[in-house]
């Protein structure tokens, strides 16, 4: 009876640690997985054949920022980002033919630049130009 | 009579584990079609922050690094700003005109470097420029 019983455990394949591989596997597999999800504010570049368009001076809105930080739209300087959204956003309802122009100085820093652009982007600004001012 | 009775009783008193490792297979091959194990290239920098950031698309993609420093990489390679140009021109090409460029700058970044390179992509043709941010909320 004895004999009989280990005959038939014999036969089998063991099976109970290929779910320890796979989870092992699975692990290693799931630790090292990076999905990718770089996000981004989209801006298309002028190209040569666009061209310099001529804007009439009552159609633009500058905002410069400067090599310090501070931030000044059509010359009047401006406290935060917020404040020059109203203002762009005042200026555009009554001029549908707005354009910002974003004119910044080379030693400032990216991250200003990206501020102010996002909130063109945030209150639905589309015609945006990006100038640089390198004059010291 | 007596054997078939006893394999009965047996199989009710375990647990069925034959299928756990089937799950566990699905959940393998899943993590497996879905890795990819270079995402980041070697250097280190802090995104800026803004709100109206959207999806990028891997297709057609190609990654251009700026650091705190100024250095631009490109591909795991440090590069001189004038260069930028003609590898540019190279994806291009390889992307049948389709290329997207990702600007990833440290946030502290000099605007000034941001701009020699959007020169050196105009130079290139490739206007279709995104520039790399993080969503405020987002926890990476």
């Amino acid at each position: 009876m004895l004999f009989k019983r280990r005959l038939k455990t014999d036969d089998n394949i063991p099976d109970s640690s290929m779910a320890d591989i796979a989870f092992l596997l699975l692990v290693f597999f799931m630790v090292t997985t990076g999905f990718f999800n770089d996000r981004g504010l989209s801006i298309m570049l002028p190209g040569e054949s666009t061209g310099a368009a001529k804007i009439p001076k009552k159609n633009l809105c500058k905002i410069f920022i400067n090599a310090a930080g501070s931030i000044y739209a059509d010359d009047q300087p401006m406290d935060n980002v917020d404040n020059i959204g109203t203002y762009v956003k005042m200026r555009m309802s009554k001029n549908p033919k707005l354009v910002v122009v974003i004119k910044t100085d080379v030693n400032a820093k990216y991250e200003w630049m990206i501020k102010v652009f996002d909130e063109m982007k945030t209150i639905g600004m589309k015609k945006i130009s990006l100038q640089v001012n390198k004059a010291r | 009579m007596a054997v078939m009775k006893r394999s009965k009783k047996s199989a009710d008193a375990n647990i069925p584990t034959s299928s756990m490792a089937d799950i566990a297979f699905l959940l393998l091959i899943f993590f497996m079609v879905t890795t990819v194990f270079k995402v980041d290239s070697g250097i280190s920098l802090n995104l800026p922050y803004a709100e109206k950031v959207e999806k990028l698309q891997r297709k057609n993609l190609s990654i251009v690094w700026v650091n705190d420093k100024g250095q631009i990489a490109i591909e795991d390679k440090f590069v001189p700003v004038k260069f930028v140009s003609v590898l540019m021109q190279q994806k291009m090409f390889e992307t049948n005109g389709q290329l997207i460029v990702e600007i990833k700058a440290d946030r502290t970044a000099r605007y000034g470097t941001i701009d020699a390179i959007f020169n050196q992509l105009k130079a290139a043709n490739a206007l279709k420029v995104v520039l790399g941010a993080r969503h405020p909320g987002s926890g990476r």
